[in-house]
């Protein structure tokens, strides 16, 4: 038997599957985090996020409907919207990014100072994105970052492509600015 | 295709000529072979790209993914706490400090009538979704 998809799951979770819920959970769950936690800014956040983008998917699944049985959207799209809702709600009250942002550079090949560096080199990266306006920050998050196309950013946003080529090219426009001074230095040659 | 073109290209898309719409790559990597300038462009999209590639997200923690499936399981007001709440405690003692001093700020501001316009400004906020969340988490479909 292969692996369910994401709309099976969600009609065995409708159903109160319980393994269905984890199989989903174990799918879904990095993904809702790296786009929280650049989202927000923080990693403990972002986990709160992921958590209650999950609850919801477990109180809402017997509602569930597929595109094909008159629904709106598949479940990715929704889902990810969601966690960009979550996000956006949360980041009303501004915060400075915290240490726990990026994470530890891990290739053991690295010397101290590559480490140092890159640490650093991610801070003010991390800072410069949880600057930006909630939808810039959002489509380059989705398209730099998470790998969706344009069009797949344009649905989870609920928005058209054009719109969200727009928010990009403001998004690396500002980012180029405040990071001019990084993008300077040797060590990203 | 000219410079300017060639930049909002770069910044729609990013420098990997690999996700560029078809119709555009040909006339830009005719920029790119032509122009220094169109290439000097070309590195500055490329240095953003490997600077936005060092801002990297740790793995998930083994045991997150059974913590968010026991808290949906668990009967409402069982009291399962979200992941993060009392996993990480040397953020609790901060936090609590907070609160005691804006109860305390608060108190003292209230005696003191010292902020009127606040009430207005407050009673101008949307609180409903302040409270519940932006209603377009609600979405679903019926």
């Amino acid at each position: 038997m292969g692996e369910r998809t994401d709309e099976e799951l969600m009609a065995g979770i409708g159903r109160g599957d319980h393994g269905a819920f984890r199989d989903l959970i174990d799918r879904r769950l990095y993904g809702a985090i790296s786009l929280a936690q650049r989202m927000v800014g923080e990693r403990a956040a972002a986990e709160d996020i992921a958590q209650e983008a999950f609850l919801r998917v477990w109180r809402h699944a017997a509602k569930w409907k597929t595109p094909d049985q008159g629904g709106r959207a598949k479940f990715g799209t929704w889902f990810y919207r969601v966690v960009v809702n979550l996000c956006i709600d949360r980041k009303r009250r501004p915060r400075p990014v915290p240490l726990d942002a990026v994470a530890e550079p891990v290739d053991p090949a690295d010397d101290a100072l590559t480490v140092i560096q890159r640490g650093q080199v991610a801070l003010k990266v991390a800072s410069a994105v949880s600057d930006l306006p909630d939808r810039q920050r959002a489509a380059l998050v989705l398209c730099s970052y998470e790998g969706h196309t344009v069009a797949r950013a344009a649905e989870i946003l609920s928005s058209s492509e054009r719109a969200v080529e727009s928010l990009l090219v403001r998004a690396r426009r500002n980012l180029r600015k405040s990071l001019q001074p990084l993008l300077e230095k040797e060590f990203l040659d | 295709m000219n410079i300017e073109e060639l930049s909002e290209l770069l910044d729609r898309h990013g420098p990997e000529p690999e996700a560029w719409p078809s119709q555009e790559r040909t006339p830009a990597e005719a920029l790119l072979d032509s122009s220094s300038e169109a290439r000097a462009r070309l590195e500055e999209s490329r240095r953003l790209a490997r600077a936005l590639a060092a801002y990297e997200v740790e793995p998930v923690a083994p045991d997150l993914a059974r913590r968010i499936a026991a808290a949906a399981h668990a009967p409402a007001g069982a009291g399962v706490s979200l992941p993060g709440a009392w996993a990480r405690p040397r953020f609790l003692l901060p936090q609590l400090a907070g609160l005691a001093a804006a109860a305390l700020l608060g108190v003292y501001v209230g005696a003191a009538n010292l902020l009127p316009g606040l009430a207005v400004a407050a009673e101008t906020e949307d609180l409903s979704d302040l409270v519940f969340g932006n209603p377009e988490l609600m979405e679903f479909e019926e």
